[in-house]
């Protein structure tokens, strides 16, 4: 096994710059996930780390080896695509073995090892099948396999489960999570879907426009988002952008927005005096308060740090565990996260209490989170 | 895609007279159609006296293959009496070099221009695509020379060089258009595999090609079999293909015209890719919409 | 250790695409890109019998452009390539539109529609002309019939030869254009059909309103590829009509050919085959550029 270092990558494609000088350094055992939109240079990144493509700038070492200029069959490497790639004229033995023909491995080893491989991941009985007589489930399975049968030092993803159905996309995402802790291989895996982000990665790296907005572990990255960009991505309702100006009050600092409430807007003074960042050279300016759903909540389960006011519901949108209430803050729209006991009987007005200890502030220019 | 369900516009029982009109529109073209078919048949199975007494469109009275043998083993052809035959094995000799080597070579080139896009690839292809529209007017004169200065004027070496040269931008064509159907991931799974150039060329991309395979060397054989132009401007004499001797055949005016023989000598020029195109046509047609995606 | 000598292995292996398209565009290049440069210089010289290398302007256009026959052969050009272009897309739409209705047998029908496609056109031109023949033919035939005015000896007549021409090209070509509507037709999005046909239309209105247009990009196939079919006509004038009578039915490439083989006036066939060029590359070069343009984006 080996680490992944990556310095200050960048890949042109004539002027115009897709990966603006990348900078990941990745433990033996790792797991990193690259999520961003489709654009942001994340497939691009993978591809030069397979060595599909050529590095413009910068460097690329496996171990303690530059593989720059290595060809992809000598980087000991191993990827996953999206669309599985399965050679569609081969068998799902031919599949998993091809890599090992390729290197000359002789055929008893070889079937020895697609067997095993096959044994683990459960599909010993369609070796002799070919790739159009399996299901998405068995093709991914397969797609899998190819990679593990090589062992190689680091596996690449690109986006191996979205063209999955939602059941067998949570069963996958368990299998892989599995396997990085039973190989404890270097693995790097792209997607746009942060929850898979959330769920698998070490360390998420989070890229835009061909930079690394911020690279930290899930929880991290959850609860303390680099910039507005970030916040937006990570977490699933997004978090709520709330403008106000902070001034000073008689406990010490807050912030003052409207909220509709029986009808008509009232204004709410949020209070921000428990709040870790030093507000001080803020006041009078305005910030944004970046609050997650679940920070919003109805009010009574006794949490500290907290205040409450009463709030219209708009909407209610019921996801089982929990019930989603849209809220009008400002003007627009503010989604609450509260108990599904709750929002199932109320309509109308209810009292939330809010959790403002938990809200990550942001300076509306830059947009980066205030400290 | 002829076992996708199409829409069919609702059917009324009153319809019925639509549906006459219809069949009527359709079976008229279909005489139409097969007109000339029936009529060079009919031809050459009868003898003169019976083309020349009867109606254009009767029957003949008895199959009666004279004119066939005549028209493949004896009929006079410019001063040589030989018939179609040793012209018919002249375009054999000729069309099938050429479609394995113009088939060959463009898949090569349709796989390097799709698979390992390198930077030009664009206007190599665009460079090639145009060689299927240039009318070969405009290459005749130098391509004389040329074959002279190579010395294979007026031999099948000359023609098949002529026919895998002009046939290549087809046939990259035709490659390139099914290949960029085919999934690049593929080409990196192998690659990652560390399987090369050429191995993924014939692991993985030839056996994947055998619809287009068809569609090029059908076309190619279509193409090089009924060619008159070039057979007719670079060669001369017995070295000629057999849609040049078949029309000097027809028009050779050595005492009474024999439409009989004409016509047999037709049908036996027509025969390989008539042949062809209902062996395997359906192939072509299933193999050109599996190509390209477009349209 | 080998590690070097493999690095010199991948770095072959890296150009090997080149390495492997460089002979099949090496041809091209030469042998049309080179060959069209030579046959333009030679237009621009006085070549006769042999090919003179001595340049003397565009005296051979202008020679060409006096010339009766060249005069003739462009018009006949048009005249045919219109006619046959028009008169195959809608023969061919039409024979595509009835083929879609569910017909029983419609492959026995296609097949019958489309064979004329596999053969030559030396073989169309002689079959159409033996059943144009005056005194044999089919004119004889419905003549028999009773119909005494009945006229099918086309080829014979300076007016009628192209004409014949034209219908004999149409056979020629029509299935080949009935089967590309006919996959077009086909492809059509049927969720698009049906949302017409909830909304009321009736199956005749969804043909002239939403299935034809959608078919913009086959039917400028078609027209591209039928006239360039029709530039390049050169045998069917042969074994049809000879260009005859007279030179009152020949084409361009027949009088490229002519001048060129049989009347030693090498430079003016250079200058007419320069000229078909020219008209091709016209219709041709725009239409690839927004194919291959319209490709990137899709």
């Amino acid at each position: 096994m080996a680490s992944l270092t990556i310095k200050n990558a960048i890949k042109r494609y004539g002027t115009v710059e897709v990966l603006k000088g990348v900078d990941i350094d990745l433990q033996d055992g790792e797991f990193l996930v690259l999520l961003g939109a489709s654009g942001c240079g994340k497939s691009t990144l993978l591809n030069m780390i397979a060595g599909l493509e050529t590095v413009t700038e910068g460097e690329i070492l496996i171990g303690d080896r530059v593989i720059n200029d290595v060809h992809p069959k000598d980087r000991d490497i191993a990827m996953v695509f999206q669309s599985y790639a399965l050679y569609p004229n081969m068998t799902v033995g031919k599949n998993i073995a091809f890599g090992l023909e390729m290197r000359g491995v002789p055929k008893a080893e070889r079937d020895a090892a697609v067997l095993e491989v096959a044994k683990t991941l459960q599909m010993d009985h369609l070796l002799d099948r070919k790739p159009s007589q399996l299901s998405g489930g068995q093709r991914q399975r397969v797609a899998m396999g190819r990679a593990l049968v090589r062992r190689p030092e680091v596996f690449l993803f690109d986006e191996p489960l979205s063209n999955l159905d939602a059941k067998l996309r949570l069963e996958m995402r368990t299998e892989i999570k599995r396997l990085h802790k039973r190989l404890n291989a270097t693995m790097v895996y792209v997607t746009h879907d942060q929850i898979e982000a959330l769920t698998l990665a070490d360390r998420i790296a989070i890229l835009k426009d061909g930079e690394v907005q911020q690279l930290a572990s899930p929880a991290e990255i959850y609860d303390r988002p680099k910039n507005m960009f970030v916040a937006g991505l990570v977490g699933s309702p997004p978090m709520n952008f709330i403008r106000a100006t902070v001034a000073r009050t008689e406990k010490g600092y807050g912030a003052e927005i409207s909220v509709r409430a029986d009808g008509s807007d009232q204004p709410v003074l949020l209070d921000l005096t428990d709040h870790p960042t030093d507000l001080a050279p803020h006041v009078g300016r305005e910030i944004v308060i970046g609050l997650r759903p679940e920070a919003i909540t109805q009010a009574g389960n006794g949490s500290q740090g907290t205040q409450s006011f009463m709030s219209e519901i708009d909407v209610t949108e019921a996801t089982g565990a929990d019930t989603l209430c849209v809220l009008t803050w400002n003007g627009k729209e503010v989604m609450a996260r509260v108990s599904s006991g709750y929002a199932q009987i109320i309509e109308g007005t209810m009292e939330f209490s809010i959790d403002m200890s938990r809200a990550t502030l942001f300076d509306p220019e830059t947009e980066m989170r205030l400290d | 895609m002829a076992d996708h369900s199409t829409f069919v516009p609702a059917q009324n029982r009153s319809n019925v007279g639509l549906r006459i009109l219809l069949w009527a529109i359709l079976i008229a073209f279909a005489i139409w159609f097969l007109l000339p078919a029936y009529v060079v048949v009919g031809t050459s199975l009868k003898d003169l006296g019976e083309i020349r007494g009867g109606s254009l469109l009767a029957l003949p009275h008895e199959l009666n293959f004279t004119a066939w043998r005549h028209a493949w083993s004896e009929a006079c052809i410019g001063v040589k009496c030989t018939g179609l035959e040793p012209y018919f094995w002249n375009s054999v000799i000729m069309a099938i070099p050429s479609v394995l080597l113009s088939t060959l070579l463009g898949a090569l080139t349709g796989y390097a221009l799709t698979k390992w896009r390198f930077r030009g690839a664009n206007v190599v292809f665009a460079l090639i695509l145009f060689g299927c529209f240039v009318p070969f007017q405009v290459v005749i004169l130098p391509m004389a020379q040329t074959l002279g200065k190579i010395g294979i004027t007026n031999t099948v070496y000359g023609l098949i060089l002529v026919h895998t040269v002009y046939g290549l931008a087809f046939t990259t064509l035709f490659f390139r258009n099914y290949y960029v159907t085919i999934p690049d991931e593929l080409v990196r799974a192998a690659t990652i595999d560390g399987a090369g150039f050429f191995t993924i060329f014939r692991r993985i991309i030839l056996p994947l090609s055998p619809p287009i395979i068809v569609v090029s060397v059908i076309w190619q054989f279509t193409q090089i079999w009924n060619d008159f132009l070039f057979g007719a401007s670079f060669t001369t004499g017995g070295a000629q293909p057999i849609t040049v001797a078949m029309n000097n055949l027809v028009n050779t005016t050595t005492g009474v015209k024999q439409y009989n023989v004409d016509m047999a000598a037709a049908l036996i020029t027509a025969a390989p890719t008539l042949f062809v195109y209902i062996v395997a046509g359906r192939y072509f047609v299933r193999g050109l919409t599996a190509g390209s995606v477009k349209g | 250790m080998s590690r070097p000598q493999l690095k010199i292995l991948d770095r072959v292996a890296r150009v090997l695409p080149q390495i492997v398209v460089a002979p099949s565009f090496a041809l091209i290049l030469f042998f049309v890109y080179g060959f069209i440069i030579w046959t333009g210089y030679i237009s621009l010289t006085k070549s006769k019998m042999l090919p003179n290398y001595n340049l003397i302007g565009f005296r051979p256009y202008e020679r060409l452009f006096q010339m009766d026959r060249w005069s003739v052969a462009l018009e006949n050009l048009f005249i045919f390539g219109f006619l046959f272009i028009v008169i195959a897309i809608v023969i061919g739409c039409l024979l595509a539109i009835l083929l879609d209705q569910k017909i029983r047998a419609e492959g026995a029908i296609r097949t019958i529609y489309l064979y004329p496609m596999a053969i030559s056109f030396i073989i169309t031109g002689t079959a159409w002309k033996w059943i144009m023949n005056p005194s044999l033919g089919l004119e004889t035939v419905v003549r028999g019939w009773g119909w005494e005015s009945f006229s099918f000896g086309w080829t014979n007549s300076e007016t009628m030869a192209v004409y014949a021409l034209v219908m004999a090209a149409v056979w020629q070509a029509s299935g080949f254009v009935m089967a590309l509507f006919l996959s077009a037709l086909r492809s059509v999005d049927q969720d698009i059909i049906k949302a017409a046909s909830l909304d009321g239309a009736s199956p005749w209105k969804i043909y002239i309103r939403i299935i034809l247009p959608s078919m913009r990009p086959v039917f400028m196939s078609a027209v591209v590829i039928l006239a360039h079919l029709a530039i390049k006509s050169f045998d069917l004038v042969v074994a049809l009509t000879g260009g005859g009578p007279g030179y009152a039915s020949t084409l361009p490439a027949n009088f490229m050919y002519e001048m060129t083989f049989r009347r030693n006036e090498i430079a003016v066939g250079a200058a007419s085959a320069m000229i078909m060029l020219a008209t091709v590359a016209a219709i041709m070069v725009p239409y690839l550029y927004s194919e291959l343009r319209g490709k990137k984006h899709g």
